[in-house]
C-alpha cells in the first residue's frame, strides 16, 4: 500500500533529521533546514491548498451518497482514493475535511498569538494589580481539563464551525498569555528598553514597537507547536461525534465512519488517519525546527 | 514552619479554583439556549411536571441563590437525578468510576516503569544507535493522537491478528484475567504516547545531570556507571519526572475518557459522551464537575509533593 510506505519512509527520514537536531542542538543553531523540513512544508502547503480550493477543484460532491459505489478501493474509476461506506468520494471528503482542520487551527492560533501576545506583554509591562488579576484568571483556566471544558461548552451551545473555533480560541488564549508574559519579563530588563523609557517614549510605543515584535517571534514558534495540538483536539472531538454537524466531512469523522467497516476494508479508515498523522507530524517537525532556530526553550510545561 | 505556610497558601488557591470549577459546571445548564426545564423534564412534559421541575431546579430563585443551593447539595454528594437514566448522578458516577480509574492507573504505572530504563539508556549513550531509535520513535508516536493509536491497535490486534477483543469489558472482581485481557488495547493506546513523552523528558534530564560536576566527581572517584545512574543521576532527574507524571495523570483523565468511548468500556467517559448525545444535561453537569474537580485535586497534590520533595524548598 503506497500510503503505508509513504508514512514509513517519511517517519524513518524524519527521524534522522530530528536526531541530528537533537545531538547537535547547541552547537549548530544555524544548520540548513534539510529535506524533511521542506517535505513537511510541501505537505502542509498541499493541505492548505486543498482546504482553500476544495469547492472549486473538480471533486465530487463530498456529501453525495451512492450506495452502489460503496467501499471502493484506491485508484478505482472516478474515485482516486476510493469511497466510504456510503459511497462518498474519499478524496473530496478529505479536502473538505482539511478545510475544517485548517480553519479551526489557523484561526485559533493566529488570534491566540495576537490577543494573548498583546495581553501578556501589556500586563508584564505594567505589572501590579492588573497583572495579578489576569494571571490568577489564567491559572484558574489552566486548572480546568481542556478537552472536558471544550466538550461541555460544545454540548451546551451546539457544535458548529464558529462555536468550535471560538471555544478553542478562548480556551487557548491563557496559554499564550502565560508564555508571552514570561518572555516579556525577560526582555523588559534589557538596556534598550530602559534607554527608551529615559528618552521619554510612551508606554504604547514601548509595548507595540519594542516589546511585542520581540515577543511575537518566540510566541509564533510556540503557536506553531500549538497548531498540532489544536488539530488533535478537533480530530478527537470529530471522532467522538462532537465536531461540526453531519454530513460535513472532517478527518476525525471519516476515521470514525470507517471504523465499523474495518472487517471489510481498511482504506476508508487508514486514508484519513494517514493524512492526519502526516499533517500533525509535519506541523510538529516545522514547529520543532523553527523552535531550534530561535532557540526557544520548551515552555509547554 | 515554611512548609505549613506553603500548604496553607496552596490550599487557599485550591479552594478558589474548586469554587470556580463548580461555578462553571453550575453555569453549564444556564448556558443552554432555551429553557433548561424543557431539557431536564424529558419528552412531552405536562405543565404541572414543568412547574415541578422548575421548582426542583430552583429556577424561580435568583442565580447566586441557585448556585449556593446547588453547591450545598453537591458537597453532600447530591448532584441531582438524571431523568433519562432515572438514576442519581452520584450513583451512576460511582458505578463507572472504577473502570476509568483502572485504565488511568495502569497507564501511568506502565508508562513510568517503561520510560525510566528507556530514557536512561538513551541518555547514557546520547547520539548512539539506541538513542536514535528511541528519539525517533518517540517523535513519531507524539504525532499520533490517542484515538488514532486506538484505531491502529484495533486494526492490528483485533481485525488482522484476531488476538484481542476490540470492545467490551469484564469486571475485575468477576474475572481478573479476562478483565486484564480486555484492558490491553485501551491501555496500550494511552501508554505508548505516555512512554514517548516521559522517555523524552527523562532522557534530556539525565543527559543534563550526567554533564554536571558532581557526576564528574563521582566518576573520578571510580564509581561504576550503574551506581552513578542509580544513586546520583536518577534521583535528581526524578524531580521533573514527578511533575510530569502528575501532569500526565491529569491529562490521562481526559485521555482515558476518550479511549473508553472507542473501546466501549463502561467508564465515566462513555457515560459522559452518551449523556451529551442524549442531552442528559444534569448528568453532563455532574460528570464535568467531578472530572474537573478530580483534575484540580491531582494537580494540587502533584504541586504540593513537588514542593515538598525539593529539599531547597523543604529546608529553606
Amino acid at each position: 500500500m503506497p500510503d503505508d510506505l509513504q508514512t514509513a519512509g517519511l517517519r524513518a527520514e524524519s527521524s534522522t533529521e530530528t536526531d541530528n537536531l537533537e545531538t547537535l542542538d547547541d552547537t549548530f543553531t544555524r544548520q540548513p533546514f534539510g529535506v524533511m523540513f521542506w517535505a513537511a512544508i510541501a505537505w502542509l502547503c498541499l493541505i492548505v491548498f486543498l482546504a482553500i480550493f476544495a469547492s472549486w477543484l473538480p471533486f465530487d460532491d463530498p456529501n453525495r451518497i451512492n450506495p452502489a459505489n460503496r467501499l471502493h478501493g484506491i485508484f478505482s474509476d472516478g474515485n482516486i482514493l476510493g469511497t466510504d461506506s456510503l459511497g462518498r468520494d474519499n478524496l473530496s471528503r478529505l479536502a473538505h475535511g482539511a478545510r475544517i482542520s485548517v480553519v479551526i487551527s489557523l484561526t485559533s492560533v493566529t488570534v491566540g498569538v495576537l490577543l494573548g501576545g498583546i495581553i501578556g506583554t501589556t500586563i508584564a509591562y505594567y505589572g501590579g494589580r492588573l497583572e495579578k488579576i489576569v494571571m490568577a484568571l489564567v491559572n484558574m483556566m489552566f486548572a480546568f481539563p481542556g478537552l472536558i471544558l471544550l466538550l461541555a461548552v460544545v454540548a451546551m451551545v451546539g457544535a458548529s464551525l464558529q462555536s468550535l473555533t471560538v471555544t478553542i480560541t478562548v480556551l487557548s488564549i491563557p496559554l499564550y498569555i502565560r508564555f508571552s508574559r514570561g518572555s516579556t519579563l525577560a526582555f523588559i530588563s534589557l538596556d534598550y528598553i530602559a534607554a527608551e523609557k529615559m528618552l521619554g517614549a510612551r508606554d504604547r510605543r514601548i509595548i507595540f514597537r519594542s516589546l511585542l515584535p520581540n515577543v511575537l517571534a518566540t510566541l509564533v514558534t510556540f503557536g506553531l507547536l500549538a497548531l498540532g495540538g489544536v488539530i488533535v483536539a478537533e480530530g478527537t472531538l470529530a471522532y467522538l461525534g462532537f465536531s461540526v454537524p453531519v454530513p460535513q466531512a472532517t478527518w476525525g469523522r471519516m476515521i470514525a465512519d470507517g471504523k465499523p467497516h474495518l472487517n471489510e476494508t481498511l482504506q476508508p479508515t487508514l486514508i484519513p488517519a494517514t493524512v492526519m498523522f502526516l499533517t500533525i507530524l509535519s506541523v510538529n517537525l516545522v514547529g520543532d525546527r523553527v523552535r531550534r532556530m530561535f532557540d526557544v526553550r520548551e515552555a509547554r510545561l | 514552619m515554611r512548609v505549613t505556610r506553603l500548604v496553607a497558601a496552596k490550599s487557599g488557591e485550591l479552594v478558589g479554583v474548586l469554587l470556580a470549577v463548580s461555578f462553571f459546571s453550575f453555569l453549564l445548564l444556564s448556558l443552554v439556549p432555551g429553557d433548561p426545564t424543557l431539557i431536564v423534564a424529558g419528552a412531552n412534559p405536562s405543565p404541572e411536571q414543568l412547574e415541578q421541575v422548575r421548582e426542583e431546579l430552583g429556577l424561580n430563585d435568583p442565580l447566586p441563590l441557585r448556585y449556593l443551593a446547588w453547591l450545598g447539595d453537591a458537597v453532600q454528594g447530591d448532584l441531582g437525578r438524571s431523568p433519562q437514566r432515572n438514576q442519581e448522578v452520584t450513583e451512576a458516577l460511582g458505578e463507572r468510576l472504577p473502570v476509568t480509574l483502572e485504565l488511568m492507573l495502569l497507564t501511568i504505572f506502565i508508562g513510568v516503569i517503561a520510560a525510566i530504563p528507556l530514557g536512561s539508556f538513551a541518555a547514557l549513550k546520547a547520539g548512539g544507535r539506541f538513542d536514535k531509535f528511541v528519539t525517533t520513535a518517540s517523535f513519531g508516536l507524539l504525532a499520533i493522537p490517542g484515538f488514532m493509536m486506538a484505531i491502529g491497535l484495533i486494526i492490528i490486534f483485533a481485525v488482522k491478528l484476531n488476538w484481542l477483543p476490540a470492545t467490551g469489558y469484564e469486571p475485575f472482581s468477576e474475572n481478573p484475567v479476562e478483565n486484564l485481557r480486555r484492558m490491553v488495547l485501551p491501555v496500550l493506546s494511552l501508554v505508548l504516547g505516555e512512554i514517548a513523552i516521559l522517555t523524552r523528558v527523562i532522557r534530556s534530564d539525565v543527559i543534563g545531570v550526567l554533564q554536571s560536576d558532581y557526576v564528574e566527581t563521582a566518576r573520578a572517584k571510580g564509581l561504576t556507571t550503574r551506581r552513578i545512574m542509580l544513586r546520583h543521576a536518577l534521583p535528581s532527574a526524578s524531580l521533573s519526572l514527578l511533575t510530569l507524571v502528575g501532569l500526565q495523570l491529569a491529562g490521562a483523565v481526559t485521555g482515558a475518557l476518550v479511549i473508553e468511548a472507542i473501546f466501549a468500556l463502561p467508564g465515566v467517559g462513555t457515560m459522559l459522551f452518551t449523556a451529551i448525545l442524549t442531552r442528559d444535561l444534569v448528568l453532563v453537569q455532574g460528570t464535568v464537575l467531578v472530572v474537573a474537580a478530580a483534575y484540580v485535586l491531582i494537580n494540587f497534590v502533584v504541586d504540593l509533593s513537588y514542593s515538598l520533595a525539593d529539599p531547597r524548598i523543604r529546608r529553606a
